[in-house]
């Protein structure tokens, strides 16, 4: 391959690295490095042209380019290289900056010279990070001023390729061993990804980046650990992480040789934060400094290697390794030869590799913070926020160096009161709405006067056998019209009612029943459960109730009184009653009422169970404005197209679903025009979703509250796009407050604990006086004496006065809407005999494919495949993990924590139905390539929807690929497509598309396959 | 009974005191925090899990008080 100008050469890792990305996504301006350099005095431009000339012939590494063979690529030197200097004028340096390299054919160094004053110009330097770094600006302006001095410079010692050929020969003999060893034990369990609380979710089109640069009070420490952990400190402020990593770049020019080698020699180094609660700033800063020497004396070690020590992701929707860089630059001094000053300073190219970058630049007159951020997730008056915090901390931390650094304050502790109204009960006027239809169900149809006589007759029978005030009743009743009555029922007896759904384990039922010491159970015979205990039984389908009087029975129910016990899951293992009072309940329906504003004419298709608070809202608010509601039986609710169908069938106007349903319409063929409002529940709503439901105008109100503060807490119609999705107004006499540690208010934008005040708040948890003593706390903010708050472990933050949903406190998680503690399936795994512990965890496959899967520490001759069958005899499904694997041990963290991210991957493989062989020419040779560059050995079956990356295949290997496909199959395929779709049979289908010279995939679809990779950040600098 | 839902996790260097309302509701609240109006301190002082214990003892009938007396009017 070498020819008389040019010589190959291995590239260095880093140069591997940055070759990869440019094949991702090419023309990234974000490894773009610019330099303006300010030019004061008079200008002798030929000097200039030459200097500069003199200077690239001096680096091979500015004589570069890249060629690949097989999906290796290798550098390219040319003997010599002429640099142009292109006359520009100031509005056309961003241009020169942003204008993409092609790394193939070079040249990927470009000069432009424009004059902006008299007697000053600005020379623009762009080159490619593959062959410069940072570090080499200060040579080559050093060099550039010289050679205009005319000054004759002494031959480099080494050439950037002697760098790259060492690099690999240290590799290959194992010199990094000592260093990996260290990182190894230094990043033992600590998670790759920080969840930042960004403005908009990642997209695919990474490193679209901006700069903000504000000035910074000078800190008395100024050394790099200091600046560090106040950095550090404000992301544990601002996403409540305790562990988590930031990358840092250093010069790696560690031998003297390197010293004044110009080429991409920075290695990025990734240090580990630890903020246990309690932690102080002064103990931070002391263990950050530690932190730093140890990194820099492991310094050599390349960043790919470093990555290759992290678990791998559990997740494709996360970027690993860090997101945040941290820099400390003091700012270049300028040089000044034959009368002309030479200022240099970094610009900006309009790309970020990183999510956040800081760079504090310390100064003799002032110093400078300069905030780089990805613009595709923030908004600049965020990066402002990040940057008054980091300001502010910096003062406190100087002022108060021994203060927890969760209780640092962020603001002035002035503490806003809210006035808490009492609340009443709700009460239902039926009988004024007559005849209308009031509720129906696949069987019947009551209208509002029938409804209203049959609660009342309900309810006398329920007072005759001791029903009343704090009585809690079972209902183990099929979803239907029996639900409906039942309810109205125990209100009237003024008693509270306990859902039974009887599709659940009876064990679990019977704890539930036991536990609230139901003396009346009412069924019917669709639903019959047998509970053990001695208790009342009224069977609907059997029960006399044409004796009892139509009349309703006299009002007793209190604010105070239990109206609702609802059990959800337990971390303990076993479920906990919440009790919801009538108050409560008040308060949530009246305010439903006012924000729904049905109408007589609508129609409520009721599509959720009754074990789930959120259905009170579908099931009686209608009957508050003589709406009708029709209940869908239990098996259409769960499949797609025939709960569409039955929406249609029935006419309905309002429906209520958690986003898990939502999407299982939209999927099945979108919602039902005639839906005007779509209610939704239970869980986050996203962007994507709600720009579904919003289609045809119709309008979505989207609801958020724990079960503890009565259903919903917050409630309000969605914006329509782009606005972001935040959480609606407070519900009626709710009071909402964003809390620190120290149970302070934290600023708008920082991460804090949901607390929730007000009508809504229950009484407790049944039979647990510990825990409801620690979740609901004195109300420090209300003007009710004694007013209690609760505790939701929701985390928050606060933008523009409404609340965005970030995440759980703890293990507990949504799936489906169901909100599941983690802890509670370990618990019932553990009483299996042959189980001797079990770790529960969520995967992520996407915003809508999430699963369980359980770890078990198995027992002598436990079979694992009865796990779940075991499991169901005792939960419900959707606590049921969806794969049981087995470990050899528990991993932990140093503190003896469960390490969840040193959890093996899950194996889905076995799942998977049937092996399909390849079904036809490409696909068989497609399969003949994936044996070869995963090394597969024959007896591994491969089918041709299996994944890629499930068989150990990554980015590189996706490269080889991808270059075999081009040369054995004559197609060109995008990187992005084996990250789209990772099957044989998904890349068949693009290979079929290709040759059929089909251009319908546009690349923005490419950009949406890339999404799920985020392949960019995945090999961040 | 089900297993605590606090254990020595709980302990995060604060000391609590073990707080009472009017309706005779037991909770817990910092011991150098001002207490919020309604409350008043029952006693107890110390780690969380030393206070949810003794609130786990002592708290037999968790109704408010109102709840108790409307129940017996």
């Amino acid at each position: 391959m070498n020819t008389d100008d040019t010589f190959v050469f291995p590239t260095s890792s880093g140069q591997r690295r940055l070759w990869l990305l440019d094949q991702l996504i090419p023309g990234s301006p974000a490894y773009h490095v610019g330099w303006r350099i300010t030019l004061t005095g008079t200008l002798d431009r030929g000097r200039l042209e030459h200097a500069l000339t003199t200077a690239v012939n001096r680096h091979e590494a500015l004589r570069t380019t890249f060629t690949a063979t097989d999906g290796v690529p290798s550098q390219v030197v040319t003997t010599r290289a002429d640099v142009r200097l292109t006359d520009l004028v100031e509005s056309e340096v961003d241009t020169l900056v942003r204008h993409r390299f092609d790394l193939a054919t070079g040249p990927l160094l470009r000069a432009g010279l424009a004059a902006t004053g008299p007697d000053e110009h600005v020379l623009v330097l762009v080159v490619h990070h593959a062959v410069v770094d940072e570090w080499s600006c200060a040579i080559l302006v050093d060099e550039l001023a010289r050679a205009y001095a005319g000054e004759d410079l002494p031959e480099p010692a080494i050439q950037y390729p002697d760098y790259a050929v060492w690099q690999r020969e240290q590799a290959d003999a194992n010199a990094f061993a000592d260093a990996a060893r260290y990182w190894q034990a230094e990043l033992a369990g600590i998670p790759t990804v920080l969840p930042l609380p960004t403005d908009r979710p990642r997209s695919a089109a990474a490193g679209h980046g901006a700069d903000l640069v504000r000035d910074l009070e000078p800190v008395p420490d100024a050394s790099f650990g200091t600046l560090l952990a106040v950095y550090q400190a404000m992301l544990h402020r601002l996403t409540g992480q305790e562990e988590f990593l930031i990358a840092t770049p250093v010069a790696g020019r560690t031998r003297p040789e390197t010293e004044h080698l110009v080429g991409f020699l920075a290695n990025t180094l990734a240090l580990p934060a630890r903020i246990p609660p309690g932690t102080t700033f002064a103990e931070l800063a002391k263990h950050t400094s530690d932190a730093v020497h140890g990194a820099l004396a492991n310094q050599d070690m390349p960043f790919e290697e470093l990555v290759d020590l992290l678990p791998a992701e559990r997740s494709r929707a996360h970027a690993p390794v860090a997101q945040v860089m941290f820099a400390v630059e003091p700012a270049p001094e300028p040089i000044t030869v034959d009368g002309l000053t030479i200022a240099p300073r970094l610009l900006p190219t309009g790309g970020s590799k990183f999510d956040l970058c800081l760079t504090v630049e310390p100064g003799p007159d002032r110093w400078l913070a300069r905030w780089n951020y990805d613009t595709d997730l923030f908004d600049q008056s965020t990066v402002e926020g990040f940057a008054d915090l980091y300001a502010v901390l910096c003062a406190a931390v100087t002022a108060d160096p021994d203060r927890p650094i969760a209780e640092l304050p962020l603001r002035d502790g002035t503490r806003t009161v809210v006035d808490t109204p009492a609340a009443g009960t709700v009460t239902f006027d039926l009988a004024r709405f007559g005849d209308a239809p009031a509720v129906a169900d696949a069987h019947r149809l009551l209208t509002y006067r029938e409804l209203d006589e049959n609660a009342n007759r309900l309810a006398h029978l329920l007072r005759a056998n001791g029903v009343g005030p704090d009585v809690p009743v079972a209902l183990c009743l099929e979803r239907g019209v029996p639900v409906v009555t039942a309810i109205l029922a125990v209100w009237r007896a003024g008693g509270g009612y306990l859902p039974l759904d009887p599709a659940w384990p009876a064990d679990r039922l019977a704890t539930m029943v036991t536990d609230a010491g139901c003396p009346v159970l009412v069924t019917h015979d669709a639903a019959a459960v047998a509970l053990p205990g001695e208790r009342t039984v009224i069977n609907l389908d059997t029960a006399d109730l044409a004796a009892q009087p139509a009349t309703p029975p006299g009002p007793t129910a209190a604010p105070g009184t239990v109206s609702y016990l609802l059990y959800t899951s337990g971390s303990t293992g076993t479920p906990k009653g919440v009790t919801v009072t009538h108050g409560g309940v008040q308060n949530l329906l009246s305010a439903m009422d006012e924000l729904l504003d049905l109408r007589p004419d609508d129609r409520v298709a009721s599509i959720t169970t009754p074990s789930f608070d959120v259905s009170t809202v579908e099931l009686l608010v209608p009957l508050l404005r003589g709406a009708r509601v029709t209940v869908v039986p239990a098996g259409e609710v769960s499949d797609g197209l025939r709960l569409r169908q039955r929406l249609i069938d029935t006419g309905a106007t309002v429906v209520q679903g958690t986003p898990s349903a939502w999407r299982m319409l939209v999927t099945a063929g979108g919602v039902p025009a005639a839906v005007r409002l779509r209610i939704s529940g239970g869980e986050a709503m996203t962007r994507e979703l709600a720009d579904a439901l919003q289609s045809g105008g119709a309008r979505l109100v989207d609801g958020y509250g724990p079960t503890e503060t009565t259903v919903y807490s917050t409630a309000g119609t969605v914006p329509a796009s782009p606005a972001p999705v935040r959480l609606g107004d407070p519900v009626g006499a709710t009071t909402l407050h964003v809390l620190d540690p120290a149970l302070r208010p934290v600023p708008d934008g920082v991460l804090g604990e949901l607390y929730i005040g007000g009508a809504g708040v229950a009484r407790g948890y049944l039979n647990r006086p510990g825990l409801t003593a620690a979740k609901f706390l004195p109300d420090p903010f209300s003007t009710t004496p004694g007013a209690r708050l609760y505790a939701t472990g929701d985390l928050v933050r606060m933008r523009s006065g409404r609340l965005e949903f970030l995440g759980r406190a703890d293990h507990q998680v949504k799936v489906r809407g169901f909100r599941i503690e983690l802890g509670e399936i370990e618990s019932v795994l553990r009483e299996h005999n042959l189980v001797r512990d079990a770790v529960v965890t969520v995967w992520r496959g996407s915003e809508t494919d999430v699963r369980l899967v359980a770890y078990v520490l198995p027992g002598p001759r436990l079979d694992p495949n009865e796990l779940r069958p075991w499991l169901s005899a005792r939960l419900p499904d959707y606590l049921v993990p969806n794969l049981v694997m087995t470990l050899d041990a528990v991993p932990r963290t140093p503190t003896g924590k469960v390490d969840r991210t040193a959890l093996p991957d899950p194996v889905w493989a076995p799942t998977r139905t049937r092996v399909v062989a390849p079904r036809d020419d490409v696909e068989r040779r497609l399969a003949l390539l994936w044996r070869d560059v995963l090394h597969l050995g024959p007896a591994v079956d491969l089918s041709v929807h299996d994944d890629f990356f499930a068989l150990g295949g990554h980015s590189l290997t996706a490269t080889q690929l991808l270059a075999r496909v081009r040369t054995q199959l004559s197609v060109n395929l995008p990187l992005a497509s084996v990250f789209g779709t990772p099957t044989i049979a998904g890349l068949g289908a693009s290979i079929a598309r290709a040759q059929a010279g089909d251009r319908s995939r546009t690349l923005l679809d490419r950009l949406d396959d890339l999404s799920d990779a985020e392949i960019g950040k995945l090999l961040a600098t | 009974m089900a297993g605590k839902a606090w254990d020595m996790s709980d302990v995060d260097g604060r000391r609590y005191r073990v707080v009472v309302n009017d309706e005779e509701q037991y909770s817990i609240w910092a011991a150098d925090q001002e207490l919020p109006a309604g409350w008043h301190v029952e006693g107890t002082e110390g780690d969380r899990p030393v206070c949810l214990d003794h609130i786990e003892r002592v708290w037999t009938d968790m109704r408010p008080r109102s709840v108790r007396e409307y129940l017996s009017a």
